[in-house]
């Protein structure tokens, strides 16, 4: 796949660049949003908590 | 006599062009306090660099031709940068002693040092806290890079080869360290159209923006508010996110690390509690020493002869093609999102046009033009909840395009 596109013309390795691109993006903030969830869900009530506490 | 006159003598037209376009930047600066903090410095860079002999970039020039050095490229085309401090005039080569500006470039953009401090002072500006109440918002902050990408194909459509074709798409990020850094990478020989492009367009976000919003748009959908959680965010969240970040982002492209690790590292700074003062230096001190000297340094690679041409042009025209495409690509993934949504949960589609980077300009636009609609909607939170992925969206894309270029180019 990746000699046909290095052989391949510069539209095609920037269309390449595109979808990869744009998945990429989507796929890595995909994973800082489950990050934020997780620690919304694990901390946020204890952040709660300890307001509540004070 | 003929020294004592060389000032005068060795002006062109083009120089004269050069100055006129430092002028002109410095004017909007001034006048219509456009980026004034990076476009001040580059007008007054641009001529400082095309004065007669450019001493600011060349502080001595040798008087006599390499003969050896100008005999190997002459026989090898393509071999000039392997010689460093050799200038070319009337197909010679000579030798020169680099002038102050000159070494800025090298040593604070070409190593990519002034990118990586200003990311740690913007790091340390940055408050994820809106985004964390609004986690949705993330995703604004990726589909608002599709400017990038269209841009990059745009280019190579003009005969852009790829590596230059990406430096212009990332004029898209609307994040100026992340333009520099790509172009000082792939594009040395139009890192000054890129750069000016990358900020310019920034200023003009505001001008940019609403006319796309509107086009995209129903007043119907641009009169969708929104609600806001207000929810207390604990001090581990916000300390474990950059750290957190940094580990996925070394994980998925090394390549980004720089760029990552330094706006992450600004933000821990900011967010750890215990380095108030190394914050307030990174935010003041160390975002204004690095912008004066990045903005004069950028100015100093306007050199006529690479600046005047076509390409230029071309370069400036596609940075606006490539905002446009960020900002409808924004609002269209909000209006697909919302065919998703219930009736009394949908977005408000002009929040995903402040998924670009240009913070907060970006978000305070979306909100000047929700208040227009509708006085009593307030959606300045939701977008600078986008904004603020959007800072991380560009520098992700910035990342991903260094890290697959070089595959298919090989």
């Amino acid at each position: 796949m990746l000699d046909f596109l290095i052989n391949g013309t510069d539209i095609q390795k920037g269309l390449f660049v595109t979808l990869v691109g744009m998945i990429g993006v989507f796929s890595v903030l995909i994973l800082f949003y489950l990050i934020i969830k997780l620690f919304s869900g694990a901390f946020f009530n204890t952040g709660k908590q300890q307001d509540q506490g004070q | 006599m003929d020294e004592l006159l060389a000032g005068f003598t060795s002006i062109d037209l083009k120089m004269v062009i050069m100055y006129l376009i430092g002028l002109t930047l410095i004017v909007l600066a001034i006048k219509k306090n456009y980026e004034p903090m990076l476009l001040l410095p580059i007008g007054f860079g641009a001529i400082l660099v095309n004065l007669p002999q450019s001493v600011v970039k060349y502080a001595s020039i040798a008087s006599e031709p390499d003969l050896f050095v100008t005999d190997f490229i002459r026989n090898n085309p393509g071999t000039e940068h392997l010689f460093k401090h050799y200038i070319e005039i009337n197909g010679a080569y000579y030798k020169y002693e680099p002038g102050i500006l000159e070494i800025l470039l090298e040593s604070g953009i070409l190593t990519e040092l002034f990118p990586v401090l200003i990311f740690i002072g913007i790091g340390a500006m940055i408050d994820f806290t809106p985004l964390f109440k609004n986690p949705v918002m993330i995703f604004f902050g990726a589909a608002a890079q599709f400017g990038i990408f269209a841009t990059l194909l745009v280019a190579i459509a003009f005969g852009f080869d790829l590596k230059t074709a990406s430096a212009i798409g990332i004029i898209g990020a609307a994040d100026g360290p992340t333009a520099i850094y790509v172009a000082s990478k792939f594009a040395r020989d139009y890192f000054g159209p890129i750069s000016v492009a990358a900020y310019s367009y920034m200023s003009l976000v505001p001008i940019i923006q609403p006319p796309v919003i509107r086009l995209l748009t129903t007043r119907k959908e641009r009169l969708i508010r929104m609600e806001y959680r207000e929810e207390k965010v604990s001090k581990f969240v916000l300390i474990a996110f950059p750290i957190a970040v940094t580990l996925i982002a070394g994980i998925v492209a090394p390549i980004s690390v720089p760029l990552v690790g330094s706006l992450m590292f600004g933000n821990l700074i900011r967010e750890c509690g215990v380095l108030e003062r190394l914050s307030q230096a990174a935010q003041n001190e160390l975002s204004n020493l690095v912008t004066l000297l990045l903005g004069i340094t950028i100015g100093s690679t306007m050199l006529a002869d690479n600046f005047l041409r076509p390409e230029t042009l071309l370069i400036l025209a596609m940075g606006l093609v490539a905002f446009v495409f960020d900002t409808a690509g924004g609002v269209m993934f909000a209006k697909f999102l919302n065919l998703f949504r219930k009736k009394d949960n949908k977005f408000n589609p002009m929040i995903g046009a402040a998924g670009i980077s240009a913070f907060p300009m970006s978000a305070r636009v979306i909100q000047r033009m929700a208040q227009k609609e509708d006085p009593t909607n307030f959606v300045l939170m939701q977008a600078v909840s986008a904004n603020v992925s959007g800072q991380l969206g560009s520098i992700v894309a910035g990342g991903l395009i260094l890290a697959l270029v070089p595959i298919l180019v090989g």
